[in-house]
């Protein structure tokens, strides 16, 4: 392994105009956006939303019905070593029960010539260096997402691309795969994960392509979207409220009073706020700037597009 | 062979091998067949040497291969597992990942499943040759009427190498068929209807019918073990025989690719 790899840490995922249509639904819809190297980009939409679909195609496992997918500048179907450059998790069940783990990790790695050192190497890697011989029919939801993490890593590519990984792993098996999705984006990879659920990105991801019915919604960074979802609001307490609404009115602020002795307070920020208070020596029990998390946003963003329709998407 | 083409056969060779199911069906061909035969051979005795010692028209040869038309049934559960075990566990979504060049990863699982199947074949048909002579010798096919024979015989080597490619070509006829319908249980029917349907409503016709049936059936390949002029021979030599066998297998094979290349995984 190493630097014999030849390891090219510039390789993007392109997706422009992907489109997939099943019989009488289209699944992804004019899909275009970029996945870059050296952060976690996460790929957020509700079940059905075409996140499976888009990564199937985008390893050249379905064909679009329009559009193209590219990876490191070329379609992932014409490269010779993929797994070397691509590692992809898409089911962690898509390995035959009566296998052994390690026989799975032996097939791949001889399709892409990849010593069989690594096999231990990744398998220590993801925990599962002790199971390496059993047969995976018999593992737990959460050692068949670690066996197909670590076949993912197999080639030690510099782009990964995971579906839905934190599925069926236990919270000790959650905080090590974000750590983890975080180191690999420090050493420079392309990370793409997916995932229905945006608070399991929050702290993971950097950039967030999130699409809803098969179409973008939004294709930005997690600063971005946190700042343009918080309206700036202060949240305070005083038991001086008549006395603070006069002074905070005067400073230009909007405030509106929304319990007994609580305000909301927007165009201010907190520390002139507490600055003002103090100058008219009146009192504050609390002080509170709210902040909105990214499942405020991904429910604002997706509210139109929730679909209850599992078909279509094994994600 | 390419590089790309290499690693995949030697992938494809690791995980048929993985896959208990190819060791148990591979005990199974060698098994059934073996056991058939010798059922047949102990069982079946001649008088010919008491009817004035005139050569008597018992085929010993194929009588020696004669369990391969149960045995085959096994042949073609391994063929067909190649395939379907793919599509079942979604380990095809891994293969095409880890090998994109789909006729690459369809020509490499072709090679594998004729390679394993023709060792099983050879393995099997040699066994029962040689289970079935002193079997064979002691119920009374012995000489004049019954000359012994032996594998180096032009006849017999004909007759045993023959069955073994013949047990291939069935196996890639399976695998061709499940690669078309991909489940496990339907693959594996289809494909032993087609092979022992037309042999199973032979007896119902005569003339023309049961001609064409003989014509088009995949069995025609067991010819290949005909060693002697008997009334109900095919209408076919042994090469001929095996040759329809082989167009059934290289049509499935055909359709099958087609298909392997073009749906979604």
């Amino acid at each position: 392994m190493g630097p014999a790899y030849g390891r090219r840490m510039d390789e993007t995922i392109e997706v422009r105009g992907l489109t997939k249509r099943y019989r009488d639904t289209v699944a992804v819809d004019d899909l275009t956006f970029s996945v870059l190297p050296g952060r976690v980009t996460g790929f957020v939409g509700p079940n059905g939303a075409g996140k499976s679909t888009t990564m199937r195609m985008i390893l050249g496992l379905a064909a679009p019905d329009a559009g193209t997918a590219s990876v490191g500048g070329e379609p992932y179907v014409r490269k010779p070593f993929p797994l070397r450059e691509v590692g992809a998790l898409l089911d962690a069940s898509d390995t035959h029960p009566s296998r052994r783990a390690r026989d799975h990790l032996r097939w791949l790695a001889e399709s892409n010539d990849i010593p069989r050192s690594r096999i231990t190497e990744v398998l220590e890697l993801v925990g599962l260096a002790d199971v390496g011989g059993r047969r995976t029919g018999g593992f737990s939801l959460g050692m068949a997402q670690r066996l197909g993490i670590a076949a993912a890593l197999l080639g030690d590519p510099p782009i990964l691309m995971l579906d839905e990984p934190v599925n069926g792993l236990d919270p000790e098996g959650i905080v090590w795969i974000r750590g983890f999705l975080r180191s690999l984006a420090a050493e420079g990879r392309t990370v793409f994960v997916s995932s229905h659920l945006m608070s399991e990105l929050q702290g993971t991801a950097d950039h967030l392509v999130v699409i809803g019915r098969g179409r973008l919604l939004v294709d930005a960074s997690v600063e971005e979207l946190l700042s343009s979802a918080a309206n700036g609001a202060v949240v305070l307490r005083t038991p001086d409220r008549t006395e603070v609404m006069t002074v905070l009115a005067n400073a230009g602020a909007t405030v509106v009073s929304t319990r007994a002795d609580a305000l909301s307070v927007t165009g201010l920020g907190a520390e002139r706020i507490a600055g003002l208070v103090a100058e008219h020596r009146l009192r504050l029990l609390e002080l509170t700037p709210h902040r909105a998390t990214l499942e405020d946003v991904y429910l604002e963003l997706t509210r139109d597009a929730v679909e209850h329709a599992a078909r279509g998407d094994r994600g | 062979m390419s590089a790309i083409a290499r690693r995949a056969v030697t992938a494809e060779w690791t995980k048929l091998r993985s896959m208990p199911s190819t060791t148990w069906t591979a005990l199974a061909v060698v098994g059934i067949t073996v056991g058939l035969t010798a059922f047949m051979a102990s069982t079946s005795s001649t008088d010919a040497n008491q009817a004035g010692g005139l050569p008597g028209d018992d085929d010993v040869v194929a009588n020696a291969l004669f369990g391969v038309w149960l045995g085959q049934v096994a042949m073609v559960a391994l063929g067909a597992l190649a395939a379907t075990s793919e599509f079942a566990t979604g380990t095809i979504r891994a293969t095409l990942s880890a090998i994109p060049r789909r006729g690459v990863a369809f020509g490499a699982k072709v090679t594998i499943v004729a390679g394993i199947a023709f060792a099983i074949g050879a393995v099997t048909s040699v066994a029962s040759f040689l289970v079935a002579q002193p079997l064979q010798h002691g119920n009374g096919y012995n000489a004049p009427a019954y000359p012994h024979v032996s594998l180096t015989d032009p006849l017999v080597l004909r007759a045993v190498v023959g069955t073994a490619l013949y047990l291939t070509l069935l196996a890639l006829f399976a695998m061709g068929v499940a690669a078309i319908v991909r489940h496990t249980a339907a693959a594996t029917t289809v494909a032993v209807t087609l092979v022992l349907a037309p042999t199973v409503v032979l007896g119902f016709f005569t003339g023309t019918i049961r001609e064409v049936l003989q014509w088009l059936s995949p069995v025609a390949g067991m010819s290949i073990q005909v060693t002697r002029d008997r009334f109900d021979n095919p209408p076919y030599g042994p090469w001929v025989g095996l040759g329809l066998t082989a167009a059934w297998a290289i049509g499935a094979l055909l359709v099958g690719a087609w298909l392997w290349r073009r749906r979604d995984a």
